[in-house]
Formats: structure tokens, sequence, C-alpha cells
């Protein structure tokens, strides 16, 4: 087991290097975990399933919620900023989170998925998102019938 | 300006609009691709009714909803309220259940983690009944872990748990309310944690299975219970026991016996709440040996004073190893009255290091701290609460005539004595200072101009020091709020509705201070402060926003959409609530010297104008009369049937007899108002000569409402814009009442019954009996063409004039009596928000 005192290289599957240091470290139980179970003679752990442009995000988070003396205003404040993000960015945040076992930052994320639908009607859901309508207008209207107490 | 507007405007929209994020041009539906796991936790997170919606929006989500895990029924939910608003109740009812009727049905996980069920029934209807029964097994069968139920029959018959739900073995958490457990029940909750009981009668026998038959509980709360005498709580894991409320669940004036007593077993519990009303009740602690902190808030109103102190004794003898306490004010009080008879009265020693008193400050009540403080020989921290509740104000009502001579006493000599009083008891507290807010009321000036000077006492040095704020007509109009070393008050220039600023005063070097805000925005009505941990929350108006005194910045919070919650929430966080953040601890104490004696109301008066857009004009002179003349703080709300709208509490066709927007509208009142204190309501074509303060001065609390009661006939047959005018009894009434928002009787006043009910109930003040209205002099609803002033006799002087059948600001009525003063108030209006421009 490597020692906690050095740094951390994190390597993407684009050969992205994030190097953290202890500080940042010792308070994400995730990395402990990683570190434990890979061979670390190297120092370096390869993350095969997240990009560079993904993994400056997580670290960039990590960061921010690992600073000394950070005010709970700031970081509602920094995360505020940090989900302005296009769903295709925070579905692979979401993915990396979900692989760094990171619960902090997938209920973020899910919390901002919320947000993003919170209210809207249907039509604006599909909208936002481009999900398309496979229903035929037959089996959409089927569907309204056969659940007309939640739709009237 | 530019960033703050940014940043209000991306607060103020949501999400809806500056965050709008189009589909992007990939063109793949990113959303979808999640795993069904996390869309079903994002579906969970919706209200059930969204949530069963987006099974259309396509196959792949047809089913997703099926599978959440918590299921959350509230009869309240929109969907069930406004989409139906033409429908009669009944079928609301109706609709409910079978929605909830078919989401049961489609449920498909296999385990429920969290059902609630809210739900009002109209009527005693058996199936229903059933039904409910048949969702609770349903989610018994589920192994539902957390349980709310909140379901109201009728206060004859309320809707008994069945025996599946008061015998189960996977529940952790319970909380029902207006509910009833059957004489033949057996409670067995072998893996409850939590147990909350609201409303419920619990009998000695009840609480005697439940002292048995949940080994695992770790929190038990009763509201709004009585009926029992022994509540032995034994298990060791059972760390919080609160208790807020006794009285009669089913009577809510009649306590079932009016000298009930109970006593307390809880040899393991670690934090205990006792609060809210406790009248006609007695209590012993017995055996709390584990008491860490111990809130005893709770009031009663009727036990005599001289065996009062027995209690007092008794309880505090009782808690005396707590090392939190917080002490209500009465307790206080009643140790103060009984040392001006008898100085020597010795307190049982008590170990708590956090002491906090809610109490008002009077000379007589430093008696009673002074000895608490004398018998808490472990203290280290100390607050002192003077906040004004409705009780603290009752008693000082009671006190005025006891104490005599108090209000009168001021300057140095008042201050010493209190400091001499307390001083002995403080030394062992570090860093303690005593500040002494002093408002004077000066007499000779001009009537709402104050003078400010605040009296610091130094331990340290023991000495007293005097700071005099930077502008001399600074207005104080709330206890100062401690964030970050500094005291902070909401201030304004003097004229109660302008000019509003944070002033501060630091602590360490003692210096005073003035917050730059960056901007306050567009707020008008009362600006207030509230703290929230290290940052303070201001509230202007409509607007709300944060303020960081560490780092001098501000920021507006995510959501804009300041609906009443959130002005609660502000109050209720500046409430006595010790915050265990503060090093060092410093006493605040705010005296509040009137000539007249009375306890201030630091409160705004709310007043409510009818908004019609056709009459914008005369809301803005009837609001800027009401500001200028007033010598209260005043919270002025325009009701505009658009935003009422917009919000589901008004729906009500337009009808052709209504001549305003808010001939109905302004039955919500009550309902805006929170149902809370007095409010006023008045049609926008009223103008106000003279000080709303006296208006004011007259309510009371016996009545319901009041207002001007004319005897009245009109004579013109059209009113406004030719709408037809109606004769009906109590006409004209309606126009301008003083709403006692807090009655029971006003309590009819919901959307449901103002959106429903004809004119002729509403604006005849149907649902009450004529002794339910109070009166006031018709100089305060002076119409115009019908009341005459008569000369040389003041009291026909019209206070505020009611231009009824229309006023000046139609080209028709110009001429009409009194509109060259309406006409001289709009050309001061229109000069002052000129001068507020440049």
């Amino acid at each position: 087991m490597m020692s906690l005192g050095k740094l951390i290289t994190l390597k993407t599957n684009d050969n992205e290097e994030f190097k953290l240091d202890k500080t940042v470290a010792v308070k994400l139980e995730i990395i402990k975990n990683i570190v434990q179970d890979v061979d670390c003679t190297s120092n370096v752990i390869p993350l095969p399933n997240i990009d560079g442009k993904t993994m400056t995000k997580v670290v960039k988070y990590w960061k921010k919620h690992s600073e000394e003396g950070v005010t709970e205003v700031q970081l509602k404040n920094f995360d505020q900023d940090f989900l302005k993000m296009s769903h295709s960015e925070l579905h692979d945040v979401h993915l990396a989170a979900k692989y760094l076992d990171d619960n902090q930052l997938k209920e973020v994320i899910i919390q901002e998925f919320l947000d993003r639908i919170k209210g809207k009607p249907i039509e604006e859901i599909r909208e936002v998102f481009g999900i398309v309508n496979d229903y035929t207008p037959e089996e959409e209207e089927e569907v309204r019938r056969e659940n007309a107490w939640a739709f009237e | 300006m530019g960033k703050e507007e940014e940043k209000q405007s991306a607060g103020s929209c949501g999400n809806s609009k500056t965050k709008r994020i189009r589909s992007e041009t990939s063109g793949i539906d990113w959303i979808s691709l999640l795993p069904d796991s996390v869309i079903v936790q994002i579906l969970s997170l919706l209200t059930l009714t969204d949530a069963c919606k987006t099974s259309i929006l396509s196959k792949r989500w047809q089913y997703l909803w099926t599978y959440i895990d918590n299921l959350n029924f509230d009869s309240r939910d929109g969907f069930f309220l406004f989409k139906t608003s033409k429908l009669n109740s009944s079928s609301k009812a109706n609709r409910f259940i079978s929605f909830t009727d078919n989401v049961m049905r489609l449920h498909r996980c296999s385990n429920i983690k969290e059902f609630s069920l809210e739900f009002v029934l109209n009527q005693d209807d058996v199936s229903t009944i059933s039904k409910i029964d048949k969702w609770l097994e349903i989610a018994v069968n589920k192994n539902v872990k957390d349980l709310y139920l909140k379901v109201w029959v009728s206060n004859e018959q309320p809707y008994t748990l069945p025996q599946v739900l008061c015998s189960n073995s996977s529940l952790v958490g319970l909380n029902c309310k207006y509910c009833k457990l059957s004489e033949n029940c057996v409670l067995n909750w072998p893996t409850l944690k939590s147990l909350t009981l609201t409303n419920l009668l619990l009998g000695d026998e009840n609480i005697k299975q439940i002292s048995s038959g949940c080994p695992q509980l770790e929190s038990l709360e009763l509201s709004e219970f009585c009926g029992l005498h022994h509540l032995h709580i034994t298990y060791p894991k059972c760390t919080r026991l609160l208790l807020i409320d006794h009285r009669h669940p089913l009577n809510d004036s009649d306590p079932l016996d009016n000298h009930c007593f109970f006593d307390i077993v809880a040899p393991f519990v670690q934090h205990l709440e006792i609060s809210g009303a406790f009248h006609g009740v007695k209590f012993r602690l017995r055996d709390i040996s584990s008491l860490v902190h111990a809130d005893l808030n709770f009031h009663n109103h009727t036990w005599g004073v001289t065996n009062d102190l027995i209690d007092i004794k008794d309880i505090l003898a009782d808690v005396r190893y707590a090392s939190e306490l917080t002490v209500p004010s009465w307790f206080i009080e009643v140790i103060s009255k009984l040392m001006l008879e008898n100085a020597d009265l010795p307190l049982p020693l008590l170990e708590c290091k956090w002491l906090t008193i809610n109490s008002f400050i009077t000379k007589c009540s430093f008696l009673g701290i002074g000895n608490l403080l004398s018998s808490t020989p472990y203290l280290e921290n100390l607050t002192l609460l003077p906040e004004l509740d409705f009780l603290a104000v009752r008693i000082i009502h009671n006190d005025i005539n006891f104490l005599g001579d108090d209000i009168d006493v001021l300057g140095n000599k008042f201050l010493s004595f209190q400091g001499d009083l307390i001083k002995g008891s403080l030394e062992k507290l570090k860093n303690s200072k005593v500040i002494l807010e002093v408002r004077v009321r000066s007499t000779c000036q001009h009537h709402n101009k104050h003078h400010n000077e605040f009296e610091v006492y130094s331990l340290k040095s023991d000495s007293w020091r005097s700071i005099h704020c930077l502008k001399n007509e600074l207005l104080f109009t709330e206890v100062g709020k401690f964030v970050n070393g500094k005291l902070h008050w909401a201030t304004c220039d003097g004229h109660l509705h302008e000019g509003w600023i944070i002033s501060s005063i630091d602590l360490s070097c003692e210096e005073w201070g003035v917050v730059e805000l960056p901007c306050y925005g567009e707020g008008n009505g009362v600006f207030s402060l509230g703290v929230y941990g290290s940052e303070i929350l201001v509230i202007f108006g409509s607007v709300f926003m944060i303020y960081n005194p560490k780092d001098d910045s501000t920021r507006y919070p995510k959501y804009m959409d300041v609906g009443d919650e959130e002005k609660n929430l502000v109050f209720s966080l500046s409430s006595p609530n010790p915050d265990l953040r503060l090093k060092s601890w410093i006493i605040i104490m705010s005296t509040d010297v009137h000539s007249n004696g009375n306890a201030p109301n630091s409160k705004a008066f709310k007043i409510f104008i009818g908004y019609d857009p056709r009459e914008d004009v005369a809301y803005e002179v009837c609001r800027y009369s009401l500001l200028k003349r007033s010598s209260i703080p005043l919270e002025i709300i325009p009701i505009k049937q658009s935003e009422l709208r917009e919000k589901g509490l008004y729906w009500r066709e337009r009808g052709k007899l209504e001549s305003t927007e808010f001939s109905f509208s302004r039955f919500l009142t009550p309902h805006l108002a929170n149902f809370e204190g007095w409010a006023m309501f008045v049609d926008c074509d009223f103008l106000y000569l003279g000080d709303i303060k006296e208006l004011r001065d007259m309510v009371d609390d016996k009545y319901a409402l009041m207002c001007v009661q004319h005897n009245y006939a009109p004579k013109e047959t059209t009113k406004m814009d030719g709408a037809v005018q109606t004769v009906y009894p109590r006409k004209n009434w309606s126009s301008m009442v003083l709403y006692n928002c807090g009655h029971p009787k006003n309590k009819v006043l919901t959307p449901e019954i103002v959106n429903t009910e004809s004119g002729a109930f509403l604006h005849r003040f149907t649902w009450l009996e004529d002794e339910e209205i109070g009166e006031v002099p018709f100089v305060w609803n002076f119409l115009v063409g019908h009341n005459k002033v008569v000369e040389g006799d003041p009291a026909t002087f019209p206070k505020s004039i009611h231009y009824t059948l229309g006023g000046p600001w139609f080209e028709a009525w110009k001429d009409c009596e009194f509109g060259d003063l309406w006409i001289k108030e709009l050309e001061e209006y229109k000069k002052a928000t000129e001068k507020k421009v440049d």
C-alpha cells in the first residue's frame, strides 16, 4: 500500500494525468479504497472508464469540497456554477461519480437532472432533453386513456 | 449593478428560464441513457403526480415510475386542488382516491421505503375507509419502513389504525396524525426507531404497550396529546423525548381534565423538549438522569403563583444535571415576583454550562435572572433572548402595574443598577459584555424621531461606555442580530419606509458601522434581518437575500420566489435558538422605552390594498398617503388578482356584478396574513389623512373583524365603469376591514370558500354574528357623498376618505367632493418618486 503522504496520480483513458495531493485524497474515501486495491508501485491509478474532460470536472469538484475553511455558502455557489454544463457532460460526470463511488457527487448530479425536469409540462421535458416520442399516435392515445387518472 | 442584476434574475427565474438548456446539437437523449435505477431515483424526487405523467414521454419511460420506492400521496397537491377547481369537493376527493388507488394497483417495486398519505375526508365514507385500509395493507406487505399518516375523517369518528400497522416488524419510522387506536389494539413495533403521534388520544394502556413493544425506539414525540398519567420510557436507545402541546385531540378549547398530572420516567433520554401549551397540567420528571439538553419552553397560564414556585423549583431540581438548559420567561417572572416579596429565595443548584433564558428584560426580571445565575456556578455560556413572543408581551402587560415606576427610570442609574445586580454572577463568564440598547423616544421632537445610544458594559474593566450611533435619527426596529462579532440591526432614517440600511456595532472595538449592500432591489415594505449560521438574511418586501459579514458578500438564494414560507423561515431562524457556534457570549438586552409604557410591537402592521390595473394611480396614492402619515412600521401588500391566479389562490370567473378586480379576492386577507395577528384590507379608492396607528390601536381581540358600520343605501345606481350597484345589508362594510386573522371564525376564509361562496355570503360577513364585528368611527371610512363633516366637530373630520362612487382619477369624477385633496396628494407622490429616480 502506498503512503498517503505523496502525490497520487490518476490517469484517464485518454492518458490525461491528475495529481492529487494528500489533503484532497485523504478526505476522499473513494480514493483511499482505490489506492488500497491497485498495485501502486508507480503511484498511478488508471481510470479506464473516465476521460480527461470529465475528470477535470470531478477533480475541480473534489478540490473545492476539500478546501480548508471553505464555507457552506461558498460551496453552494460553487456547485451552482459547477452544474452549468450540458446534459451530456452531466451524464458523463454522473458515470464517473458512479465509477468512483462518490455518493455526494452522484446526488448533486441527480438533483440537477431533477431541477431540469421539475415543474415542466411533458412537451417541454421532451424538448429540453430531446426525448423522442416513439409512441404512435394510437399508442399514445391508449396510454393516456389507461392512465387518465394521472392526466386529467 | 449589472452583475447583481444578473444574479438576481438567475435566482428569480429559477431553473425554468435562465437555465433552460436545449437539447444539444448531438441529438442524443442523454437523460434516457441513464440507467433505470438513476431515472427512478430522479422520478422519486418529483411529486407523485408529476412522476406518473412521465409515462407518456416515450416507451422507455412508460413503466419506470412504477418502481419508485417512496409513495407520497397528498390531497393538497396542486393536481387535485387547482386543475379541478370547478369540481365540488367530493369529486375532488374521488379524484384523489382514484389516483391513489391506481398508483397502488400499478406499483411494481417490491419494497416501499417511504409511504405517506395526507387526506381530509369530507364525510364519513365507509368505502373510502376500507380503501385506506387496503392501501396501508399493500404498503405493509411491501415492508414499508417510514410511514406518515395524516387522515382526518371527522371529530367524532377518527380513522382507526388497522391492526396490521399496530403490530408490524418492518416499520422504522411512524408518524400519525388525527388517527385513533382501537380499544383492543396491540401495539408492537420491534424495529421502530422513531415514533411521532399527533392529535391522538392516548391512554396509559397505550403508553404501556409503547413502553414494552418498541425495544429499538430512539425518539418519541407526542403532540396535542392527553389522557396519560405515566410516561415511562426505559429503552436504553431512547435518547430523545419531545412533548408538545398538551390538549384534548378532539376538542380545542376544553382540556379533558383541567388538573391533569403525569410523571415522566426516562432514564436514558438525553434530549428533552417540553414546549407549547401545558395549561392546567402538571408533571414531574422522575428519573431523567442521562439528560444533556433540556428545553423547557412550555407555557402555562393556569398555575397559581404561590404554587408555581414549588413546581418550578421541582422542575429545576429534576433537570439539574443537564448541561444545556433553556427556561421560559414565565419561570423568571414567577421567581422575580416572589423575590420582591422575599429576597431570599434559594433555587436548586444547577450544573448547566449553557443556559438560555427567554425573557423580556424588565427591572423586575433581573431579580429572577440574577437568582438563577447565582445557582448556576458552572455556567460558561449564557444567552438572554429578549424576544417578544405573545406570551412575553402578555406578562409584561400584567407587570406594568406591578412594576410601577420601572418604565420611567432611565439613564445611568438604571443601567448601573442592572449591571450591579448580575455582575457578581457573571464574573465567571469569560469575555462577557453587557450591551444595553436604549432607545429613547424624544418627546420634544417630531413624533417619530428617535435618539439612539448604546451602553456597553465591560466586565474586564468594570465600566460603562456609551456608543453613539452615526446618525441621530436612526430607527431600530428589531433586536440586534449577532453575527461574526458584530451586532446588526435593520435601521431606517426615521421615516419608516425609506432609507433602510443595516447598521452594526463591532463588539471588539466597540465601533459603529454601516453595511453597504450592493443593491436592495425593488423591495418595499418591511426590512427585516434574520440569522442563519454565520450569515444574515435580509428581507425587504419581496426581496430576499443573504449577506455574509465575513467576506462582505451578498447573494440571492437560488429560488427567489419569496412566498410566505421563506419569510417565516427568517423569523423562525432568528427566534430563540441557541446558536452553538458562537464563541464568546454576549448578553443582549433591549429596552425599548415608550412614554405610554406599552410593550413595543416590533412587527409591521400588514395592510392589503385591493389592486385594480385600471386604478393603478389610486393604489399608489392610497399607499403613499398611508406610509407618509404612519408612525408604526407598515407592510403594504397589493392584492393583485393576476398574481393570486398564478399562485392558484384565486380561480373564480369574473361576474358581471363585480366592479373591481378585488371584489372577492379581498376576503383572502386572513389567508394571506397566515391567519396570524391583525391585518387590514382596504380598497384602493381611499385617501388617508390620519396616522394609521390610531386605528391600529383600536383593535380588540374579542372581535373577529372591525370596520366602519355604515347604515347606507347608495343613491347612485351605477358604480365604477357602469357596473351595476347592488344593495345589501352591511353594505360597504367590507371596503375597509381590520381582520383578526387568528380568530377561529375567520379560519373559514380559505381560498376554497372565497372562490366558491356567493358575493352576498362574503360581503355581508355571513360567517360572523353581529357581536363578533367590532365598530370603528366612521371617519376611518368616510364615504364621499354620504358622510358629512359637521363644522366645529373634530369627531367628524375624515381620517380616511373613501371615493366610493369613483375618484378624481376618473375624468368624470375629477371635481368630486374632496377631489382636491387627492390631487394634491398625487402631486406630492409624483414629486417623491421623481426624487427617488434622481
